[in-house]
């Protein structure tokens, strides 16, 4: 189980993450929504090890994040970051050369299925398809939890469709699979759980079904109940 | 250890075409000096000796650069994600950057010692037996006098010296990009933290040396030495070597300590 304990991450004045507590099952996929800014990112980077917290705790198995989380923790960020120099092919050898749990064949079969060619330069490809050679490499592990941080952004409808159906394929019953969106429409079909975050910390979370019948309320409408208050839009853009 | 041989792997890769290009020109320069040697071609005997010239004096500056470079890429740009989500502590990942920045260094020597004694053998081969190549290899061989071991230890000095200075460089990049990220004058202080960190490690080799009454922490030879075999005796001292090694061990492991810490505990990508 990946825990977050009165998680606190600020930089400078802003505080990205503010006093989180929230837990995430085996064998659930979440999706983790809200607008940009909210800390959506931070909080995926904490899990993953990339940023320390400046107090509180995120744990995984009990065990604090570092060196043996990162062998069972998957995490796709938004920002490109493979080496320019790599081809296709050699992002896979470097996630076979140190990650036991990197699958080849996993990998061969997503990146027909995404309409990849291994021989293709990093420099080359377009930002589509280096979301999808992300999503890829990242879904190729056999990770006990795995975090897409917003991972249709910048992609056309059929590579959308595309990711969906990689990420319904990758599912499984022992894995967590965290998804984080600014829009949640995307992400329905898919997700268990939502997580809503705002300002840092949690501002509604549970599982879908259980949230629409506790709300009466789709989660559509949910989200625009939480942030757009906040960011002056429940009134219509001519003010009226 | 297994990933840090990895990453070292996946450093030189990454560096490979600059690391050719640097290469090649120096092999194409070298072989212009020779055919222009051969062929007693004066224009391109000069153009070549200088561009060698310049190219080993300043080798000691690229590698810094180029050391520099390998850290800064993985520890403030968004690539730094490759090796930082691998199941590879911080520690290990800085000293894969060392092991990569020592290798180069070797190979840089290796070629550097390779190309000076061709060269100093084709300038001085038709000179008098006393100036030849040979004649000055056997004065400083006759001079080390069997004092092997101490030669290795002073190498070994040299080395750690060399570190030492890498080191102190990854620590002010380190501290940049973690406890002075949110300072708008964080280079500047990162500068100005390796100028004070240099001067500190200066006055403990000044004090060390005065108390020794020896040169070999100040990182300069006796220049009081009338010969090479003064010279040779002077700074072979083994104990006085042993007790550099071991100061430039020991501000090694302390500098390397605190900057795997701060970038274990501290740093956010």
């Amino acid at each position: 189980m990946l825990k977050f304990e009165n998680a606190t991450k600020g930089y400078g004045a802003k505080k990205a993450l503010n006093n989180l507590n929230v837990s995430f099952e085996p064998g659930k996929v979440y999706a983790l929504v809200g607008p940009n800014g909210s800390g959506k990112s931070t909080m995926m980077k904490v899990a993953a090890g990339l940023v320390k917290l400046s107090s509180g705790h995120c744990t995984y198995c009990g065990i604090p994040i570092g060196v043996d989380s990162k062998s069972k923790i998957a995490y796709m960020s938004t920002e490109p970051f493979y080496y320019d120099y790599m081809k296709i092919s050699d992002v896979a050898k470097y996630y076979h050369d140190f990650f036991s749990d990197f699958s080849y064949d996993r990998f061969n079969d997503l990146l027909k299925f995404m309409q990849l060619d291994p021989g293709m330069k990093i420099k080359s490809l377009s930002s589509g398809m280096a979301a999808k050679l992300k999503i890829t490499a990242t879904l190729s592990r056999d990770a006990q939890v795995i975090m897409l941080d917003e991972p249709l952004n910048g992609i056309d409808l059929l590579g959308r469709d595309q990711i969906i159906n990689a990420v319904i394929k990758a599912t499984n019953p022992s894995s967590t699979f965290i998804i984080s969106s600014h829009l949640f429409d995307e992400l329905e079909t898919i997700v268990d759980n939502v997580v809503m975050i705002k300002n840092g910390c949690v501002a509604l979370e549970g599982e879908l079904e259980a949230m629409r019948e506790e709300h009466g309320k789709s989660i559509s409408d949910l989200y625009r109940e939480i942030y757009a208050a906040d960011e002056g839009l429940s009134s219509n853009i001519w003010g009226k | 250890m297994n990933n840090m041989i990895k990453l070292v792997k996946y450093d030189i890769i990454k560096t490979k075409t600059v690391l050719l290009a640097v290469f090649m020109g120096l092999f194409v320069t070298e072989a212009a000096f020779i055919i222009g040697m051969i062929t007693k071609l004066n224009l391109m005997i000069g153009v070549s000796s200088v561009i060698l010239v310049l190219a080993l004096t300043t080798s000691l500056i690229a590698l810094v650069i180029y050391a520099i470079h390998i850290y800064n890429t993985d520890f403030s740009k968004k690539q730094g994600y490759m090796p930082f989500l691998t199941p590879t502590s911080p520690y290990a990942i800085i000293a894969s950057k060392l092991i990569t920045t020592l290798l180069v260094a070797f190979v840089a020597t290796i070629i550097a010692i390779c190309f000076f004694s061709i060269d100093m053998y084709l300038v001085t081969k038709d000179v008098k037996p006393e100036l030849s190549l040979g004649y000055a290899i056997k004065v400083v061989l006759d001079s080390f006098d069997g004092k092997w071991g101490s030669v290795i230890l002073c190498l070994i000095n040299i080395v750690l010296e060399f570190l030492n200075n890498i080191i102190v460089i990854y620590l002010a990049i380190t501290l940049t990009n973690s406890l002075l990220g949110e300072s708008k004058l964080r280079g500047i202080t990162a500068f100005g933290m390796w100028v004070a960190i240099n001067v500190i490690m200066m006055l403990i080799a000044k004090v060390l040396s005065l108390a020794t009454k020896s040169s070999i922490f100040s990182g300069s030879l006796n220049t009081s030495a009338g010969s090479v075999e003064d010279l040779v005796n002077l700074s072979f001292n083994n104990k006085l070597i042993i007790l550099g090694i071991i100061s430039n061990l020991v501000i090694s492991v302390i500098i390397y300590s605190v900057t795997g810490w701060i970038a274990d505990k501290k740093m956010s990508m």
